[in-house]
């Protein structure tokens, strides 16, 4: 096709050459525009030939000989500012997509026409010295006039199809279906889904009370049918904030908005804020977010939507003409509001707890009744903390939401905890005992200064000192006697003190309530002179039940080795434990997960004990 | 309506399926069948049926028949070889049908419409995607078609990711001399970084095989490498690219050399003759590479099999066949030990073909 000047409006270069429409999905949105544009009311858009071929078939008008010809012109569409693709850049938006965009329209009594560009050679010839009319008008092959076929009406039948041939390899991982559903779900004007969405049809109803406009269109993409989010309805709180945003008496736009149930960022596609304007997506949910500059917690699915044409989106519609209407005043609004969400959250968070109450469910179940307990009452304190509610009267039907929600949750713990303390008196009195003995052994710890650890410190130093003559650092195998010796006493010692609790330990015994309680006793009271280092490792050792891995005992041997200034002595003993106490690691690797826990303990007190010795020997 | 007649083919009708492809790009519906079906609710405009060799002309002409009284009011257009070749005897028989000579140039940059296969059983698990780079061949065999019908070399300005189906596990060349086209070396890197397994699947021209060559074959996933050996002439270029190919990994097992066998040209009065193609055979066999006996057919054969070259006699060129199905795998013949003693021992070709009567079915 020929083009001349009349045809070619400013935006050209912008349009095929800029970064404006550099190969995203965003050609399908200017596509779905064209065909609302042309009154249609069915959009189907598919794959072809696995993902070489995307088709855009509508049942709009379709154009005729000029229209075609016209729509072709790029920037200078005659849509008027009513329609939402006036700026007639659409047909081109493919270009940078596909290697062919083929145009097939019929109008009612007219011929069926086609038409054909060619974006390899536009690509092509847009670096040489070309004039931009003549690669155009070699880029555009002429007008086809089709033949109808016999199922065919030429009175009747009225359709457009583009189709975008031979999607580049490079463009390929965005024409995928999962992504294609995601963004036309997302930026196009389909309906919500109200059969795994309730609230659809309130929302719809209000929306189009308050006077928002969008073309109600049908929409499908591999001949499956297009809803926007949210997809479900279970994950947010049953309460419906509406908000109108008025400026200056004026009407600006109108939100709705719905908190999810959980304190926690909500998933995609459910998460977000979305400006919408005559029912497309301008921008992403951060153009939202940006209007207010704090933190904001994304724990709500939202929409703000555009009813005054005064606010103007830009050409990308990534964003809002900022000299347009009163657009500065509506973001301020739109970013106050932003904070009061905020403050929701905060407040929802103060006041109630799903995951929370999930847990101790569950500890229930398991007759962990202690940490039940212990949880019940954390959450009790949070709750009654005050906090203030956000002063916006919108939001009033959410704190109610809360409120409510909250004295559930009340209410269930409640029952949680009478149910514990009517079924389980016994059980929990023992418990409370055994706390009140470690407490009371605390209490004996701090007003004696550690003396339960000098008792066994001084019984070990006796032994050894006792043995003190007969021992030669330096050979091996008496200080492995030592060791065996001390480390029995130790364990000896240590079993005495906690079997006034619960009984004398047997490795076969050791299940992990037993564990926990000696591993909090020795690590959590009795060693706080060992180096928060060691400590560390230590803990982490007990997390990890399977091993009791070389590189932690290396790590605490360089710790020795830079406090102590050490030599070879202790190099000796920690060889012994490392590689030499084969029994130890025999037993480790025969252990069930119960008895691995015991003897890494075990070996633990063995290395806490050299420390132990080496500090007695004042090394 | 594409129809693919139902001969035997072990590749689908890539012609009806750019055609496919062409008619969308035109916002038309499409349907394919092959063979004979009877299950369209609707009225047809066009029927395109594709055809094959020429001594595959009786499904062509059953389908014509067939679709022609089912849908009297469509259009009925007969193309492929067999319709390029005889189309009077296509013309004379079906007065009504519009005959299509050769390529139609329209249709074939389009990317073949593998969708459509999906609805006939006997296609609907193909999994390959078939290209041309290139069309026609430098040399002029007298045997082969492809300088007759496709002319000189040229090569097609492509990517050849543009023609993979998403999916599909191999890629198939169709190129008639891939290594003579302009740009082989474009066309091997690209194969190189879509990683797909590819087969050449109508053979490399072995005199072409160079040690750069050799390097970027090997280093595609191949399983079987396509070489021919026609006439004794190329006896020393196969040799060599054999040896090369060897030379970066590739096993004599997976190169599989093609021979011609009862072509005869008037022309010159030259031919292959029963002793020669046996000392073909031993020389591919002391390369240790798979031989595949091919039997010439000419262009116009209307019946498989009935063409005998003066230097053949018809019960050799049974043995042949009859060998490729008692000895043979798959219609080849691998460097299988007994077989490769069996035809170097043997005095003349009647003894090397002559097949063992098994022993429990002698009679007596």
């Amino acid at each position: 096709m020929k083009y001349e000047n009349m045809f070619v409006g400013s935006r050209l270069m912008e349009t095929i050459t800029s970064g404006l429409y550099d190969g995203n999905l965003n050609c399908l949105r200017e596509y779905v525009q064209n065909s609302i544009d042309s009154h249609a009311k069915k959009i189907e858009i598919s794959f072809e030939n696995g993902t070489s071929n995307l088709v855009i078939r509508d049942n709009g008008s379709g154009m005729d000989r000029e229209e075609l010809i016209h729509s072709l012109g790029i920037g200078v569409s005659n849509k008027s500012e009513e329609d939402i693709g006036w700026r007639g850049v659409g047909i081109w938006s493919g270009v940078p997509v596909c290697r062919r965009i083929v145009i097939i329209t019929k109008k009612k009594e007219n011929s069926k026409y086609r038409i054909e560009i060619n974006n390899d050679l536009i690509r092509n010839e847009s670096l040489s010295n070309k004039s931009i009319l003549e690669i155009l008008s070699n880029a555009t092959g002429e007008i086809e006039d089709l033949s109808l076929g016999n199922n065919e009406s030429y009175e009747d039948d009225h359709f457009t199809i583009i189709r975008l041939e031979s999607i580049l390899p490079t463009q390929k991982y965005l024409f995928k279906n999962k992504l294609i559903v995601e963004y036309l779900s997302s930026e196009l004007p389909v309906p919500l889904n109200s059969k795994v969405f309730p609230y659809a049809g309130d929302i719809e109803g209000w929306l189009n009370e308050q006077g928002v406009q969008y073309p109600y269109v049908e929409i499908l993409f591999n001949n499956s049918k297009i809803y926007r989010p949210p997809t479900k309805s279970d994950i947010f709180l049953k309460c419906l904030v509406k908000k109108e945003f008025i400026i200056k008496n004026e009407l600006i736009a109108v939100g709705w908005f719905l908190a999810g149930l959980e304190n926690e960022k909500l998933k995609m596609p459910n998460c977000g804020i979305y400006f919408k304007k005559k029912g497309f997506t301008i921008g992403d949910t951060n153009l939202v977010l940006r209007q207010f500059s704090g933190m904001y917690h994304p724990w709500q699915y939202g929409e703000v939507h555009i009813i005054s044409p005064k606010i103007r989106e830009n050409a990308a519609r990534n964003n809002f003409e900022y000299n347009s209407g009163n657009v500065d005043l509506f973001l301020e609004e739109v970013g106050n509001f932003i904070k009061y969400l905020e403050q929701l959250n905060r407040y929802k968070s103060q006041r109630t707890s799903h995951k929370s109450i999930l847990k101790i469910k569950s500890n229930f179940e398991q007759k962990n009744l202690a940490s039940c307990l212990k949880d019940i009452k954390e959450i009790r304190r949070r709750f009654n903390y005050p906090v203030s509610f956000p002063k916006e009267s919108s939001l009033l039907p959410m704190k109610r939401a809360i409120d409510e929600e909250s004295n559930r949750e009340v209410g269930e713990l409640d029952a949680i905890e009478q149910f514990i303390i009517e079924d389980n008196k016994g059980e929990l009195q023992r418990e409370k005992e055994k706390k009140i003995i470690l407490k009371d052994m605390d209490i004996v710890n701090n007003a004696k200064g550690s003396k339960i650890q000098n008792i066994v410190r001084d019984a070990e130093i006796k032994n050894i000192s006792n043995e003190r003559d007969s021992l030669n650092v330096e050979q091996e195998r008496e200080t492995k006697d030592l060791l065996d010796k001390a480390n029995s006493k130790l364990d000896k010692n240590l079993s005495n003190k906690l079997g006034k609790e619960m009984g004398q330990i047997k490795i076969s015994e050791m299940n992990n309530k037993n564990f926990n309680i000696l591993s909090d006793f020795i690590l959590g009271r009795s060693y706080d002179y060992l180096d928060p280092r060691i400590k560390e490792i230590f803990a982490k050792n007990i997390e990890n039940t399977n091993v009791f891995v070389d590189t932690d005992l290396d790590s605490i041997r360089e710790i020795f080795l830079e406090k102590l200034n050490l030599d070879s002595n202790l190099l000796a003993l920690y060889n012994i434990l490392k590689n030499e106490d084969k029994d130890s690691f025999e037993l480790l690797e025969k252990a069930s997960p119960e008895e691995r826990k015991f003897i890494s303990l075990e070996m633990i007190l063995a290395v806490d004990l050299i420390y132990r010795l080496l500090k007695n020997f004042n090394y | 309506m594409l129809v693919e007649p139902d001969y035997y083919t072990r590749y689908p009708p890539l012609g009806l399926m750019k055609l496919s492809s062409f008619h969308k790009s035109r916002g038309d519906d499409i349907d394919f069948v092959r063979g004979l079906v009877n299950n369209c609710n609707y009225d047809p405009d066009i029927i395109k049926i594709t055809s094959l060799f020429t001594y595959s002309w009786k499904p062509v002409h059953r389908a014509i028949e067939f679709y022609h009284r089912l849908y009297p009011r469509a259009k009925i257009e007969v193309g492929g070889i067999y319709a390029s070749i005889m189309p009077e005897r296509i013309r004379l028989k079906f007065p009504f049908a519009f005959i299509h000579k050769g390529l139609y140039n329209p249709a074939e940059r389009y990317m073949p419409d593998y969708d459509m296969l999906k609805t006939v059983k006997k296609w609907s698990d193909w999994n390959s995607s078939i290209l041309f780079t290139s069309r026609g061949c430098i040399r002029n065999c007298p045997f082969c078609v492809v300088p007759k019908l496709e002319g000189k070399i040229c090569s097609a300005d492509i990517s050849i990711k543009d023609y993979i189906y998403p999916g599909h596990k191999k890629i198939i060349l169709w190129d008639n001399n891939f290594l003579a086209s302009p740009r082989w070396k474009e066309s091997t890197n690209e194969l190189k970084e879509i990683g797909l397994w590819v087969d050449f699947n109508q053979g490399l021209d072995a005199r072409l095989v160079d040690d750069e060559k050799a390097r970027m074959l090997a280093d595609l996933k191949i399983d079987i490498y396509r070489l021919a050996y026609d006439s004794m002439v190329e006896a020393k270029a196969v040799r060599k690219a054999v040896n090369l190919l060897n030379d970066y990994g590739v096993k004599g097992r997976s190169i599989l050399i093609y021979c011609i066998y009862n072509f005869y040209n008037n022309l010159n009065s030259e031919g292959d003759s029963p002793s020669e193609f046996l000392a073909r055979l031993n020389d591919i066999f002391s390369l240790n590479c798979v031989a595949y006996p091919m039997r010439f057919e000419p262009l116009d054969s209307l019946w498989k099999g009935k063409y005998i070259s003066p230097l053949w006699k018809d019960y050799q060129l049974e043995s042949i066949a009859k060998a490729r199905r008692v000895m043979g795998y798959g219609g080849a013949f691998p460097p299988y030990e007994g077989l490769i003693n069996k035809l170097k021992s043997a005095k003349n070709f009647d003894e090397a073909f002559q097949l063992r009567v098994p022993k429990n079915s002698i009679r007596k």
